[in-house]
């Protein structure tokens, strides 16, 4: 199953996880949905971890004022779509496990069939309208998805299991208009890789997932601090179950 | 009764505080506690809309359920209740 440089790959982290974790990983898949400022960060870290099989999605091209928070495009990027030069940049980073790059837009697509294979869901995305599409399908096949969010100095992040938790809808019934925020890149470094944390341990059945809890994350105070949440028994999207 | 009410990110800074315990009539809605806390036009402005409903950038969550689905302003209160204050985040 490995070859020497693969193995070389993941020496510092195999006396954590062991031979047995690391193929664990390697067998695992991982739906992102989002190339920006969290979809960055949680795939260049799930990818170097050596998670089997990624499929990252966005809609977007590659915009010089990205560049701020997405370090892993280039200016020279810019025009080309984000979802195929990020799993190119990776496959670089990894080229052990599989990476693809799709153009989706999420919130007008039915995505359910395309996550059904998956095991676990990043909503690395940025507006509300396609996350509650992500947030349907992740209940529509019962898949654990790791939400996040962030604006200015500040980030979310929660593993919303269906079942087990509330669902994305019961946490944001409504929501403002969106706009495009102003975000300091070290916040999505900082809650991308929560995302990924929280990935690979569920993959690995090790830790505790932060569930029922939302996690925000102050940068300007360097504080996380926990809100409990709750299922809705009348949530229009997952009823509470 | 009394109830706490935790602030989160730039709300902590706007409030003074991580959390505070208010005390309020036994029939005290999320408006009152509102209007308790709210004593300033800056706070005022961040929690509230011109027109007095809740501001749509400001998450409040009682008992770990948004206010929004219990009767938003009108969310009745009780004994005990954690109310957390935290902004949207919508970005990614």
């Amino acid at each position: 199953m490995w070859d020497k440089l693969e193995l070389l790959h993941y020496e510092r982290q195999l006396e954590l996880i062991g031979r047995r974790g690391q193929r664990r990983l390697k067998l695992s898949s991982v739906f992102i949905a989002g190339a920006g400022g969290l979809g960055t960060a949680a795939a260049s870290y799930l990818a170097a971890a050596g998670v089997g099989r990624i499929l990252i999605v966005d809609r977007d091209k590659v915009q010089v004022n990205n560049l701020n928070r997405q370090v892993m495009y280039a200016e020279k990027d810019a025009g080309k779509l984000k979802a195929p030069v990020l799993a190119a940049r990776l496959s670089g980073l990894n080229p052990h496990i599989e990476l693809r790059g799709e153009l989706i837009d999420i919130s007008a697509s039915d995505i359910r069939d395309r996550v059904s294979t998956f095991d676990v869901i990043v909503d690395a995305l940025d507006n509300f309208p396609s996350r509650y599409v992500l947030n349907g399908a992740a209940l529509a096949q019962g898949i654990p998805l790791v939400h996040a969010s962030i604006r200015g100095f500040y980030g979310q992040v929660t593993t919303l299991v269906p079942g087990l938790t509330p669902c994305l809808k019961c946490l944001f019934p409504e929501i403002p208009k969106d706009d495009s925020p102003s975000v300091l890149g070290p916040v999505c470094g900082v809650i991308g890789c929560l995302q990924a944390m929280e990935v690979i341990k569920y993959l690995l059945g090790n830790g505790s997932l932060l569930m029922n809890k939302l996690i925000v994350f102050d940068g300007l105070k360097g504080s996380l601090d926990e809100v409990e949440i709750g299922r809705r028994a009348d949530c229009p999207e997952c009823g509470g179950r | 009764m009394k109830v706490r009410v935790k602030f989160l990110a730039n709300f902590r800074d706007l409030f003074g505080a991580r959390e505070m315990d208010m005390v309020l009539p036994s029939d005290a809605r999320l408006n009152d506690l509102l209007r308790a806390l709210c004593d300033s036009p800056e706070r005022r402005a961040q929690v509230l809309t011109a027109s007095g409903e809740l501001h749509p950038r400001v998450v409040i969550m009682k008992n770990g359920t948004p206010a929004q689905s219990l009767g938003g302003l009108a969310m009745p209160l009780e004994e005990g209740a954690v109310i957390a204050v935290f902004p949207f985040l919508g970005g990614g």
